[in-house]
């Protein structure tokens, strides 16, 4: 049982139920058992160990702004200390996954580094490891509690890494999003003249930002021309023909004249062998050109002086 | 013998993006021209689009391989989408299924070398392309 989804940001994780993640760990009931009767050993001892997590997290030489604030060193203290009787209980069911998420979704918010939540992982196995030398119970039998242990603490640390680095992809991806969008400055260069200069990768989404800013400012200035620099974008494809293509007679709608410029020689040769017809879109080479086309266009000349 | 090799998987947009600057980087990187540039990262954003557009995701494996007419581009797009009815009529210009300009494989055969697109309904679709430094 597995479910994919994708994001509206466009990443994708994969979110498996517990019965499916228990049976990728290759995590049997015999497994668990084993952990639910070494829990009874170590819960005594589990205030003492996270006690101790928090002594050496306070040395550490960078401290964490989350810990800054006793309030919230005792708030985490508290979960964590939870986490450990959740774990130990090993009743793993679609519920304890879900609280194995959550911790990787408030880590990646508060920038938890993931080196932390594995040092408390690391120190609750050494202490585990202390409790199970000190056993009476035959080698074998430790050995397989160990096992047990490890298998169930990987599970935990793959879902909790996965939710993670989940939240963390789509804050950068917010990011670069943003970026874009900051990425499209349509100014008014002259009156009546606007101009956008291209850069980058245009795919669909920026593609339909692009047009709605490009009209929305021909609406705004009443401008009758508009230069499309495209100089600096890195692919023109059909998909991105189609998409200036349409820009331009969305343009022409708007009673605006739309330019295209900065077409270097290769882009000039792969739109043509790609077999697009630009039809009767006004391109040129350089923005020279562009500008002197807009100026006639509104009826300027540039004289000196 | 391959000199370099990149492998992805292609399943957003954002993929595409990350795997047609690699492929530029890789062919700057082996002194291909501007032109041979342009129309390679070109026709690999007509069949990556396809693939996203069409199957949802695929992958897409690039060398830089030379033979006796020197350095040439390999490329390789696969995915397990509903395959193309008729290859023949997708490479014709002008025909699509999908309401766009319809020149993107017939274009893609103008820029390459060696273009071959091979698919199986409900199996998937393999397209290919070699194109040599010159």
């Amino acid at each position: 049982m597995t479910d994919v989804i994708v994001s509206s940001t466009g990443t994708r994780s994969t979110t498996k139920d517990a019965a499916t993640l228990l049976k990728q760990f290759r995590i049997t009931d015999a497994d668990l058992d084993l952990v639910r009767q070494f829990g009874d050993k170590i819960r005594p001892k589990i205030d003492a160990f996270v006690d101790q997590f928090y002594v050496w997290l306070a040395e550490q030489p960078f401290k964490y702004e989350f810990f800054m604030d006793d309030a919230h060193v005792q708030e985490v203290r508290t979960q964590q200390t939870k986490y450990w009787h959740d774990f130990f209980d090993a009743k793993i069911d679609d519920d304890f996954v879900e609280t194995r998420r959550h911790i990787g979704r408030v880590h990646a918010k508060i920038e938890l580094p993931l080196d932390i939540y594995m040092a408390a992982m690391n120190n609750c196995l050494e202490n585990c490891v202390d409790v199970l030398m000190a056993d009476e119970e035959p080698g074998n039998e430790r050995q397989r509690t160990l096992l047990a242990i490890a298998k169930l603490m990987h599970f935990d640390e793959m879902i909790t890494a996965d939710t993670y680095s989940q939240v963390t992809n789509e804050v950068m991806l917010e990011q670069s999003k943003s970026m874009i969008e900051m990425s499209t400055p349509v100014t008014a260069i002259w009156d009546d003249i606007l101009m956008l200069p291209l850069v980058g990768i245009i795919d669909s989404k920026r593609a339909l930002d692009i047009t709605a800013r490009v009209l929305e400012e021909i609406g705004r200035t009443q401008s009758s021309c508009f230069i499309l620099d495209i100089s600096g974008v890195a692919i023109i494809d059909t998909a991105v023909a189609n998409y200036l293509i349409k820009i331009t007679k969305a343009c022409r709608l708007m009673g605006c004249e739309p330019l295209i410029s900065g077409l270097s020689p290769a882009i000039a040769q792969t739109i043509v062998n790609l077999g697009i017809d630009v039809g009767t879109i006004q391109t040129t080479g350089n923005l020279r050109e562009a500008l002197k086309h807009a100026f006639d266009h509104v009826g300027m000349t540039v004289t000196e002086k | 013998m391959p000199i370099t090799r990149k492998r992805q998987i292609i399943k957003s947009e954002t993929d595409i993006i990350v795997a047609l600057s690699k492929l530029r980087t890789m062919l700057e990187g082996v002194g291909f021209g501007e032109l041979q540039i342009s129309s390679s990262v070109t026709a690999a954003s007509e069949l990556l689009r396809n693939i996203e557009k069409y199957a949802g995701s695929g992958w897409v494996q690039f060398d830089v391989m030379t033979d006796s007419r020197g350095p040439y581009l390999e490329f390789t797009a696969t995915d397990h989408g509903p395959g193309i009815a008729d290859p023949e009529q997708a490479m014709a210009d002008h025909f699509s299924s999908s309401g766009t300009l319809g020149l993107g494989l017939p274009g893609v055969k103008r820029m390459v070398d060696d273009f071959t697109l091979s698919s199986d309904i409900g199996v998937g679709t393999t397209a290919s392309f070699k194109l040599w430094k010159g």
